[in-house]
């Protein structure tokens, strides 16, 4: 067969650091043919701007599903157009849907609706009530309390019941815990109603149930010091166990919240305190957050104001990186690390080709970063169908100006 | 009684029943029923040489046997020796307090007279850089709890061999395994001392010696860590030129087998990344957890217990 070579000449960061390098995609397969010295011709030749394995967003809402009751506000080609936008070449994406996928069936039915978008997408089955694992090897995502849907458990001895049937399987958790948030419920703000003693303590039992069921753990959007910290002295214990966290706690805290934000801001689970967001800074430095995943919740504007939790962020996931590395001294390797790396190590359980490096053999989709060119963040740059962003009037100190997606170009 | 003065005392069977009681010692405290078998008894624990670890584990492994511990943790510059008393004559005096006697000095050899005049088990816990027996007891522990053997490794050791008393302590140990095979890596100027070079070929001890950690780390299946001091050498620029092949970066984890397991006898400084201490591969804190399993079993051992 014939190939379609892509090649592309630039500064490749890889784990050792970064190198002028050139890099061939076979457009047939979408794999990495070569990577070695630059020749001068290339179909793309860059200057000063870095180019990245892929980045990896492991926590997404894209709320398209099978009665298609959602679709006003997203749907996988939206989804995957913020995505690209963001400089996302793949996505897991969450299930609590009004139909969640939680059986074979369910699931199959709902990966058909993937087809439609342009980055590569693998779904989490969710758990709920009397469900069992499915057939396939696939990730899975509990919601221990209510979030947004109706996949959740009222207390941990309900939920325990049902991950017995899961051992050895890949769960991701959100950690809340059901019976302090019931008995916080009447607080006046959000943050009250969610206190972080209600993160601390899911995750606590999270961990105990990643050990006795020889779980491989997620915990999904750390926001809070003490919560991490267990999650460290876990991972020493060599507790099969990591950590994400969202730009959206990494970026604000209680102390960016005012009465006019209140409503969009509102997340599960809520900002918490500038101490524990430096703190959540550290981590993802440090590798006890293993990865940036955004859980991108694309509500629409009317429905935020109305209490809906979650905000969209996959428009703005790589600007937000050159963030970390002008603000907060990140160097390259620790963006290569936590977007794109770790994430691979996660999701090439569930792909048939790894992700993850600049290599032969690895899927070509690149991400490729701008470090020169700052974006402010405005309405009319989003992607996502519910075209907004509380990082709106933010400027990004650099930008996606590229996005490769399998040897194709997604260009600006 | 006896007394536990090197690692070089004991067979193979000695060291065996010793792992098998610290692993019952790890499963009565995790399950907070341990017999206290050490009730009525007193543990003295006399550093000569800061340890705040050592000195806590031995003093905590004591008080979870139920026996009761004096201490003195500068004992240089706050006991008799000050004045000039001589080893032998502390040592006395100690034995005609304490039931067991836990001792670390900065000298090489004072233990070995401290056991000439000693009438109660004494144990060394360091002294200068000749033993640290319960160190590599507690090495050999961790290895095979992660490993599940202790045959058949490639054992490597990385930095300052020259003063490793966790070195020494550790290999005569895996010795008495089949197919062990020791690499010793560092910079000339703190490579194995010659004496030790030709004791290990005396006894046939398969090792090879080299300068650079990176060419090993594809092999090795436990990554001994010590750290480079600047002190130890005669100019910066000698530093300068070998101190980074003797970190462990984040980007070297990839080069490492998948069940490798890093250890190091801590404190460590920077010569492994802190981005390591949260991979599964990284041991050097449950090795430091297991000291006092370790050293649980190690204070019924001396009694005969």
């Amino acid at each position: 067969m014939l190939k379609n070579i892509f090649a592309i000449e630039g500064i490749i960061v890889n784990i050792n650091g970064e190198k002028r390098g050139r890099i061939e995609i076979d457009q047939n397969s979408g794999l990495i043919e070569k990577v070695n010295e630059p020749t001068g011709t290339a179909d793309v030749i860059l200057k000063d701007e870095l180019i990245f394995p892929g980045f990896i967003d492991l926590h997404v809402h894209a709320r398209e599903c099978v009665d298609h009751s959602q679709d006003y506000k997203e749907d996988f080609s939206t989804a995957s157009n913020a995505a690209i936008n963001g400089g996302v070449v793949a996505f897991i994406e969450m299930p609590n849907n009004s139909t969640p996928p939680i059986d074979d069936k369910s699931y199959e039915a709902k990966k058909e609706l993937t087809k439609k978008s342009k980055v590569e997408v693998v779904l989490y089955a969710g758990i709920g009530e009397n469900t069992k694992p499915l057939s396939q090897n696939v990730p899975y995502k509990v919601y221990m309390g209510p979030s947004v849907g109706t996949l959740f458990f009222h207390s941990q001895e309900e939920l325990e019941k049902v991950l017995r049937a899961y051992k050895g399987c890949s769960i991701s958790f959100h950690c809340e815990d059901p019976t302090i948030l019931e008995e916080n419920k009447n607080q006046s703000t959000h943050e009250e109603r969610r206190p972080k003693e209600a993160e601390m303590l899911a995750i606590d039992f999270a961990l105990k149930m990643i050990e006795k069921y020889s779980l491989k753990g997620k915990i999904c959007h750390c926001s809070v010091k003490e919560g991490i910290e267990k999650i460290k002295n876990a991972k020493m214990r060599k507790l099969n166990v990591v950590a994400e966290v969202s730009p959206h706690h990494l970026y604000f805290d209680q102390g960016s919240l005012s009465n006019a934000n209140r409503d969009s801001m509102q997340m599960n689970p809520p900002l918490r305190t500038s101490i524990d967001r430096n703190y959540l800074i550290e981590a993802l430095r440090v590798g006890t957050i293993d990865f940036i995943a955004t859980d991108h919740a694309p509500h629409t504007k009317e429905e935020k104001l109305k209490g809906t939790s979650g905000t969209p962020q996959l428009d703005t996931y790589g600007p937000f990186t050159t963030w970390l590395i002008k603000e907060h001294n990140f160097t390259l390797q620790d963006i290569y690390r936590i977007s794109a790396y770790n994430p691979a190590q996660f999701l090439n359980n569930f792909t048939h080709k790894p992700y993850g490096e600049i290599k032969e053999g690895y899927v070509g989709s690149l991400t490729v970063i701008d470090m020169n060119k700052p974006v402010k963040i405005i309405k009319e740059i989003l992607k996502t169908k519910c075209s907004w962003s509380t990082f709106e009037g933010v400027t990004f100190p650099g930008s996606v100006i590229m996005t490769i997606i399998k040897g194709k170009i997604y260009g600006k | 009684m006896k007394h536990i003065l090197s690692a070089n005392q004991f067979n193979k069977d000695d060291l065996e029943k010793i792992l098998a009681r610290a692993e019952v010692m790890e499963k009565q405290c995790k399950t907070g029923k341990i017999e206290k078998l050490l009730e009525n008894k007193i543990v003295a624990c006399i550093f000569f040489e800061p340890s705040t670890r050592t000195r806590l584990s031995f003093e905590t492994a004591a008080l979870k046997l139920g026996a009761q511990v004096i201490s003195a943790e500068n004992a240089m510059g706050n006991s008799s020796t000050y004045k000039g008393e001589t080893i032998e004559d502390t040592t006395r005096m100690l034995c005609s307090y304490a039931d067991i006697i836990v001792i670390r000095h900065p000298k090489a050899g004072t233990l070995d007279l401290a056991a000439r005049v000693a009438t109660k088990p004494l144990i060394n816990a360091g002294d200068g850089i000749n033993q640290h027996p319960s160190q590599g007891l507690l090495d050999v522990y961790t290895i095979k709890k992660e490993h599940g053997r202790l045959n058949n490794l490639n054992v490597v050791f990385g930095g300052d061999l020259l003063n490793s008393r966790t070195m020494r302590a550790l290999v005569p140990f895996l010795r008495f395994y089949e197919g062990n095979t020791f690499y010793f890596v560092s910079p000339k100027e703190l490579a194995l001392p010659r004496e030790y070079r030709n004791e290990l070929k005396e006894k046939g001890i398969s090792f090879k010696e080299m300068e650079n950690l990176k060419e090993v780390l594809p092999v090795v299946d436990v990554l001994y860590m010590t750290r480079v001091q600047k002190e130890r050498f005669a100019n910066n620029a000698d530093y300068e030129k070998v101190k980074n092949l003797f970190i462990l970066k984040f980007q070297d984890l990839k080069n490492l087998k998948k069940d490798v397991i890093i250890m190091h006898a801590l404190p460590k400084v920077n010569e492994i990344d802190q981005q390591i201490d949260t991979d599964p591969r990284a041991a050097y804190f449950r090795q430091a957890q297991n000291g006092l399993y370790v050293r649980m079993a190690l204070l019924l051992y001396v009694l005969n217990l």
